[in-house]
């Protein structure tokens, strides 16, 4: 990873531009030297008081965690290059648009596996009482304890906007979608009712605490009509008020949903974005794919390529 | 991203709590894997350094210490600044004119790296007394990453503690008399 940015310049070759958000823009290059194709993410540089504050830290971070992580189903960082206050990532090319746990983050490579994107605000979890940043999971996948103040928190974080990811991909819309954070507990509480002292002991004391009226909130079964019992039973989990009894990952993988009958589609027959049936019949064996049913996991729904922005992170 | 959909920042520092899934020999034989991964050459005033010496090592070490004091900056700052220093002295023979601004700029990467609230260019120029201006600094931070090939995910000894203080049947306090003293 060699500081002159005129040498990357050289070695990756710009082909289209895949996207931009509001903290950096993606282009799809070809590294040169060993001929594959590869996604490029520049760091925008902030305004002038950011970029006098050299490498943005959010990606310094980013950087750090992909280097430490290597798993099938988290994007591989091949090399990373900086000029000035610029910085650009360079990534393993995915199928579908680059880019904390929500849907614009997770992708799909060519045989459909499964990679998590954009650790920027990720932290390692290790020693304890470490310093998290404050800006943790875009709203609309925000924990309730986050959104009342909660000072200190855990992983049960994620898994609340695990739920929130899982839910999405049901209705093919985001399922909580506030456009500010009291809106946003307000849409929580109207669909997953008032939490209480009695099924959250102690969020009267949470720092940001104001008391709502007391939603009801509505059986799940209604909102996901379309959920079998097993999933309903996971969704449940994952929207625990109590962050200390809500579904761990680990007692997650062990619910029946996961093992009941039908399977997942193999990666590899699992439909990809602009990619018409008919050429995925010719490609794949026709018998097998496509008289699976994939609870309503079909990525050609979701209008990957016409909405454009990525990193958000 | 629409930018409605950022939360605010809050001017509160939030802490993780400790997760004692983390505290078990799987990790810990994790930690000293990696750790080797992260060790300075022992023996680079010999065989890199031409100008640098063990003693100006201490007095920017000193110096770096009393700023991360001053600045109340989260323990782990120094020492993985310390490890970023020793690295790059490792692979680049570096002039003694140039060691402190060696050593602002491994502080400044460390403080991004742990700190929620990090050290800035201007600060760490003051505390040189504005012998180095931060346009200077942000060129090593460049040159020191490149050095150290954009990692800066170090073990540094202080990621053992809790990990040691959990082996000790000692009473909380005491734990919290030694993480102190560490």
């Amino acid at each position: 990873m060699a500081l002159d940015v005129k040498t990357r310049a050289k070695r990756y070759e710009k082909l289209d531009f895949l996207g931009e958000g509001q903290f950096a823009t993606v282009y799809k290059a070809r590294d040169k030297t060993n001929d594959t194709i590869v996604a490029i993410k520049k760091i925008k540089v902030g305004h002038r008081t950011e970029a006098k504050d050299g490498i943005n830290r959010t990606a310094l971070r980013e950087i750090k965690l992909l280097q430490e992580l290597h798993h099938p189903n988290i994007i591989g960082l091949l090399d990373a290059f900086g000029h000035k206050s610029n910085i650009s990532l360079v990534f393993d090319f995915m199928e579908t648009d680059l880019e904390d746990l929500k849907p614009n983050n997770l992708l799909l490579d060519g045989s459909g596996v499964l990679k998590l994107a954009d650790f920027g605000l990720a932290k390692a979890f290790g020693s304890p009482n470490r310093a998290y940043t404050h800006q943790v999971v875009t709203r609309w996948y925000r924990a309730p304890e986050l959104l009342f103040g909660a000072k200190m928190y855990g992983v049960g974080v994620d898994m609340w906007a695990m739920g929130c990811i899982l839910a999405e991909l049901l209705l093919r819309l985001p399922f909580l979608a506030g456009d500010s954070d009291l809106d946003q507990l307000t849409k929580i509480f109207e669909a997953l009712g008032t939490p209480t002292e009695e099924t959250w002991p102690g969020v009267k004391s949470l720092p940001d605490y104001v008391a709502f009226k007391l939603f009801p909130g509505t059986p799940l079964e209604h909102i996901f009509s379309a959920a079998g019992d097993d999933l309903l039973e996971l969704l449940l989990g994952l929207f625990t008020f109590n962050p200390s009894t809500r579904t761990t990952a680990t007692q997650a993988l062990k619910m029946s949903y996961f093992s009941n009958r039908p399977g997942p589609t193999p990666g590899p027959q699992l439909p990809k974005p602009n990619c018409s049936a008919e050429a995925l019949k010719e490609r794949d064996n026709p018998n097998i794919g496509f008289k699976r049913k994939i609870d309503g996991l079909e990525t050609s729904e979701r209008p990957t390529h016409t909405h454009t922005h990525t990193h958000t992170g | 991203m629409e930018p409605q959909l950022l939360c605010c920042e809050v001017e509160t520092i939030r802490r993780a709590h400790q997760d004692h899934n983390l505290l078990n020999d799987r990790v810990l034989l994790t930690m000293l894997r990696a750790e080797e991964n992260y060790l300075p050459a022992p023996n680079y005033f010999k065989c890199v350094q031409k100008e640098i010496l063990p003693g100006m090592r201490k007095v920017v070490a000193t110096w770096m210490l009393e700023v991360c004091e001053e600045q109340k900056c989260e323990e782990e700052v120094f020492p993985l600044a310390m490890n970023f220093l020793d690295r790059f002295l490792s692979v680049e023979a570096t002039r003694k004119s140039r060691l402190q601004l060696l050593g602002a700029a491994c502080m400044f990467l460390a403080s991004k790296m742990k700190e929620t609230v990090p050290l800035t260019a201007e600060k760490l120029c003051i505390y040189t007394d504005n012998s180095i201006q931060p346009g200077e600094l942000l060129q090593m931070e460049l040159l020191v990453l490149s050095k150290l090939k954009w990692d800066l995910a170090s073990v540094t000894p202080h990621d053992f503690m809790e990990h040691f203080l959990s082996k000790l049947n000692i009473h909380p306090s005491t734990r919290q008399i030694l993480r102190k003293h560490a």
